[in-house]
């Protein structure tokens, strides 16, 4: 499945070390998110096509926890 | 400057019957109007070093405190509290009319003023930096606000950190500082100097007291202070003080959970935390004796300017 950022999501983020806390322009939430998932984010924002070589577990499980937040939505 | 201890206790208990007065409490200007004597002799007592404006002066928050009327009146004397003309408090017995005054106000600030991203948490400042020190009930934040500032440190607030959201900068609004249970007896031997309201003995929220916000730091209310350290206060029972850096990511998502209005405020309260986590260094605080926690902040490391 291809996946993109949700319309909508301004990913206004705020980072320290390996942590990043991001503002849900949907929800009105803030969450707090790990290094890999920013970097998830970051891909889909600037080259959704790079994340198709990297397919793994890991990458599924990411993703499906930032759909799951209305981050990122599968992409028509 | 005219302050409410320049009125007498008689003529200030005839003002807040008749026409009221007009207080200012850091930003706010607060006209309160009640006949209830003993809300008057904790006003005498506890606001006497707080400006007192005229009747045109536009206050921001209008508050009316009354006694119930009819047989209740007289076999179950209560107070009644109305903002603005609505009533969103139970009424309660007449002899909380002070803590009820204090209560009041913190809401009409937190469901009001939207200038300020509002955590609930107390803050204290010396040399220009400040300490935010953000806590549930229990976890010995008021007391710990108390000994500071009995101690020289200059109350900005025991309940309600206003950061600005234009410059991050914490605006002042010194209060009485309102403590619970143990700690009244706890500070009365801390500060023996200090002034305290009477002891109310049986609200929700168990024994209340407040204690008189020091003169130094009422005159100095229109100064702002940068916010420095965010400390997670925590008693705990012969606790030797123990200090531990806490990430700041962790520290943002508690102080969001602990902040008033930060969903009503949205992408501007977002922005506000990150900028305020960002200027200061954050820590988790457990203690269980005043003086070892007034020696570590006494020594807490200054951030980079």
């Amino acid at each position: 499945m291809n996946w993109r950022i949700a319309p909508g999501q301004a990913l206004r983020r705020h980072s320290w070390q390996d942590e990043t806390v991001i503002y849900n322009d949907l929800s009105g939430a803030t969450h707090l998110i790990g290094a890999a998932a920013n970097a998830v984010l970051d891909a889909l924002r600037d080259d959704p096509a790079s994340l198709a070589g990297e397919a793994s577990a890991a990458l599924d499980e990411i993703l499906e926890e930032l759909a799951a937040l209305a981050l990122i939505e599968p992409a028509p | 400057m005219k302050r409410v201890g320049s009125l007498a206790r008689a003529a200030l208990g005839a003002q807040l019957a008749g026409p009221g007065i007009r207080l200012q409490t850091g930003p706010f200007v607060v006209s309160l109007r009640s006949p209830i004597a003993p809300l008057a002799d904790a006003v005498h007592r506890l606001y006497a070093d707080y400006p007192l404006h005229d009747a045109d002066r536009f206050a921001d928050f209008h508050i009316h405190m009354a006694r119930g009327r009819g047989l209740r009146r007289w076999l179950r004397p209560q107070v009644h509290f109305d903002h603005d003309g609505s009533a969103p408090f139970q009424p309660l017995p007449i002899h909380h009319a002070f803590p009820m005054f204090e209560w009041v106000l913190n809401w009409c600030v937190t469901s009001r003023a939207h200038g300020w991203l509002i955590i609930h948490a107390a803050v204290v400042e010396r040399d220009g930096l400040a300490v935010i020190l953000p806590a549930p009930p229990g976890s010995g934040k008021s007391t710990l606000c108390a000994a500071l500032v009995a101690r020289g440190w200059r109350l900005l607030s025991d309940e309600m950190t206003l950061v600005r959201l234009s410059d991050g900068l914490v605006d002042a609004s010194p209060r009485p500082v309102s403590l619970k249970n143990a700690s009244i007896e706890v500070m009365r031997a801390f500060a023996p100097e200090a002034v305290f309201s009477e002891v109310v003995g049986d609200t929700a929220k168990g024994a209340v007291a407040h204690m008189k916000a020091p003169t130094a730091s009422i005159e100095r209310a229109g100064e702002p202070a940068r916010p420095a350290w965010v400390i997670f206060p925590q008693w705990v029972s012969a606790a030797p003080a123990r200090l531990e850096p806490m990430p700041r990511a962790r520290a943002f998502m508690e102080l969001a959970q602990n902040a008033f209005n930060y969903n009503h405020l949205g992408p501007a309260g977002f922005d506000a935390l990150a900028r305020l986590v960002d200027g200061c260094a954050s820590y988790r605080f457990r203690y269980g004796a005043l003086d070892d926690a007034l020696a570590v902040f006494a020594a807490l490391p200054r951030p980079a300017p």
